[in-house]
């Protein structure tokens, strides 16, 4: 589990430039057969028992696109809830590195003697630490813990009929359920991101880091079903209900075709959208657990 | 039509919980349909009776669910936080009376600043609005959990003879005109079935209409909402008279052909009508269910509603009464002619 979120922590997956962790996801599926859509998700087929169910994640983080180049620096557009802030570390296209900086006319990406072309992406520098032996830390990591959390149940027997996809371009609002066209299955599991905020001055904690994973009864773009919820607050693993002011990646697929029996859980992240996130492994070991009962 | 709509406003059903709605609409629909199903979502889907599966069949829409609340969190002293599904103006709910469908039916009152102690006068924000039950935390914590719904706890109550109010005309006033339309046709053959869709989930973003329009896959249908009554302090831009007939909507979000038949139709019998000018979205299923598979005919016709997204919606009864009459009477239109198009 640690190694696969060290792995993908460490590769960039700027939303709509996919390839790169396209291609490491691959690379732990070795063994199954993959095929991705148009839009480059990334589909995974268990045959099994029973009918199919879409196990989903988005592939993407939140990212910068270059606007306009002005020689060593460059100005920038944010692509999803990213906080891009001076100093902040990035990776930009064909590794070159930038630091954020600011003048009169807002944030620029500092590139030194190299220079970005209009369209290239910069992400956080991709990043991975260990706070404590549960705790990790990384720019985005709340993306990647969910990516692990399905990869790792991917990986796992399965008795059910399963597909897992890892979709593409969620970040820009833009997630495409074409890839239901390959799909015969009637619920949809999808693993998303929760914002914990149990922080020493908050009194109202909606979400925290190590009591288990979420079970999203609704956010900005879908309403679990409450029979299937019910059913996820039955499985012997730490869940508790949350009601999400973010945008998920379910609810495309919810309402896709003649609709699909839906319901959200999330791994729940500090500091969602900053130079850096923390996650807690033992909530992404539990994601995938969940999963991997579901499947069984 | 006052006892459909009372039955139908009485059925709690916010976006996401619109099962009982669903089965007092179903229930309603069973005189006039043969084949009533419920798809993953939640969308009711009604056969009209005679219905054959070679046959072309004509959509008629209306949404289930009404706004509600959703509880986010139990404070420590057994306060709920909320969260809105659905559109509200925060201005009018603190001291609104709720009905809480926890894992018994309970009451509650949403907290409200006396204007004595209120430090302005700006409208609450909803991410501290929270609902008082008047019950220990234990017991709150016992009956109620995260996600539970609550709505307006209002009664469907009759203003004068031609007006009632109640929390959810919007858009169970769709519904009743759906009923009463396939009553009126209950006696005439058709060479084409309609199906009855009441839609989930329209209120938090049009959801529940586009699925239903993909498993009904019709060649036309109409979609059947609520738009803005006149009132003397809201003006007339954007609002409609009460009585005066249904709202026939003109604009890219329906099929110009689909709004002149029902213009032509009412002009030639008589029936009282309006025409909307809707220059884009127009914020109602209509929206997802012109574009469902290859497209779809679509047309629009609205109620003039006074209060939307309060507790006591405002409806004069002969503008749904007038709604399924123009609706029965184009039906029966196409119905005659040899080629099933607008």
């Amino acid at each position: 589990m640690e190694s696969i979120l060290n792995t993908l922590a460490l590769t960039p997956a700027p939303s709509g430039s996919e390839n790169t962790i396209c291609r490491t996801i691959r690379g732990f599926l070795a063994d199954f057969e993959t095929e991705t859509d148009a839009h480059g998700s990334l589909l995974v087929h268990r045959s099994g028992v029973g009918d199919g169910t879409v196990i989903l994640c988005a592939m993407d983080t939140p990212c910068l696109y270059v606007t306009y180049p002005e020689g060593g620096f460059a100005r920038f557009s944010a692509v999803g809830d990213l906080k891009a802030t001076p100093g902040m570390a990035v990776l930009c296209e064909n590794e070159i590195r930038g630091i954020i900086g600011t003048d009169e006319k807002g944030l620029f990406i500092d590139t030194g003697s190299h220079s970005l072309e209009t369209g290239q992406w910069a992400v956080p520098m991709p990043s991975f630490y260990k706070i404590d032996d549960d705790i990790c830390a990384g720019a985005s990591i709340g993306q990647y813990a969910a990516m692990s959390a399905v990869l790792t149940a991917a990986l796992r027997n399965t008795s059910r009929d399963v597909w897992f996809v890892f979709a593409t371009k969620s970040h820009i609002r833009q997630l495409s359920p074409s890839f239901m066209q390959k799909i015969r299955a009637t619920r949809l599991v999808s693993v998303e991101v929760s914002s914990a905020n149990d922080t020493p001055a908050e009194k109202t904690v909606f979400a925290s880091l190590g009591k288990g994973t979420t079970l999203r009864v609704k956010d900005e773009t879908m309403l679990s079903s409450p029979a299937f919820l019910s059913e996820l607050e039955a499985v012997p693993f730490p869940t508790y209900r949350e009601v999400s002011t973010r945008r998920g990646v379910g609810g495309t697929v919810q309402k896709a075709y003649g609709g699909i029996e839906s319901v959200g859980i999330g791994v729940p992240v500090r500091c969602c959208g900053c130079a850096n996130e923390a996650v807690s492994l033992s909530d992404i070991k539990n994601t995938a657990d969940i999963l991997s009962y579901l499947l069984q | 039509m006052r006892t459909l709509l009372k039955t139908l406003t009485t059925a709690p059903g916010s976006s996401g919980r619109e099962n009982a709605v669903a089965d007092s609409f179903s229930a309603l629909l069973m005189p006039y349909c043969e084949k009533i199903e419920r798809d993953p979502l939640g969308n009711v889907i009604a056969m009209r009776r005679d219905f054959k599966p070679s046959r072309k069949t004509l959509m008629l829409e209306a949404h289930t669910d009404k706004i509600g609340l959703m509880v986010r969190h139990i404070t420590k002293d057994g306060f709920l936080l909320v969260a809105p599904v659905g559109g509200f103006d925060t201005k009018i709910l603190p001291a609104s009376a709720v009905r809480i469908y926890g894992k018994q039916v309970l009451h509650g009152v949403i907290c409200a600043i006396p204007p004595h102690i209120a430090k302005n006068d700006k409208a609450p924000d909803m991410q501290i609005l929270c609902v008082d039950t008047g019950l220990a935390a234990e017991k709150v914590s016992a009956l109620i959990k995260i996600g539970d719904i609550m709505e307006f706890e209002t009664e469907f109550t009759p203003l004068g003879s031609s007006m009632a109010a109640a929390s959810a005309m919007d858009d169970r006033a769709g519904l009743a005109v759906i009923i009463r339309t396939l009553e009126l046709l209950q006696k005439t053959d058709l060479p084409f079935n309609i199906a009855a869709v009441g839609a989930v989930q329209e209120e938090v973003g049009m959801r529940g209409a586009g699925t239903a329009a993909y498993r009904v896959n019709p060649f036309a249908a109409v979609c059947i909402d609520v738009c803005h009554g006149q009132t003397p302090d809201g003006g007339s831009r954007d609002t409609f008279p009460m009585g005066k007939g249904p709202v026939i909507t003109i604009g890219p979000n329906v099929q110009r052909a689909v709004s002149d038949r029902f213009i032509f139709t009412a002009r030639s019998q008589n029936i009282p009508h309006q025409i909307d000018v809707d220059s884009g979205c127009t914020g109602t299923d209509a929206w997802v269910v012109q574009v469902a598979r290859r497209g779809v005919y679509t047309g629009l016709l609205s109620l003039p509603l006074r209060y939307m997204h309060t507790g006591y919606e405002v409806l004069h009864l002969e503008d749904a009464e007038n709604t399924a009459k123009l609706l029965a009477a184009v039906i029966k239109d196409i119905g005659k002619e040899d080629t099933l198009c607008f």
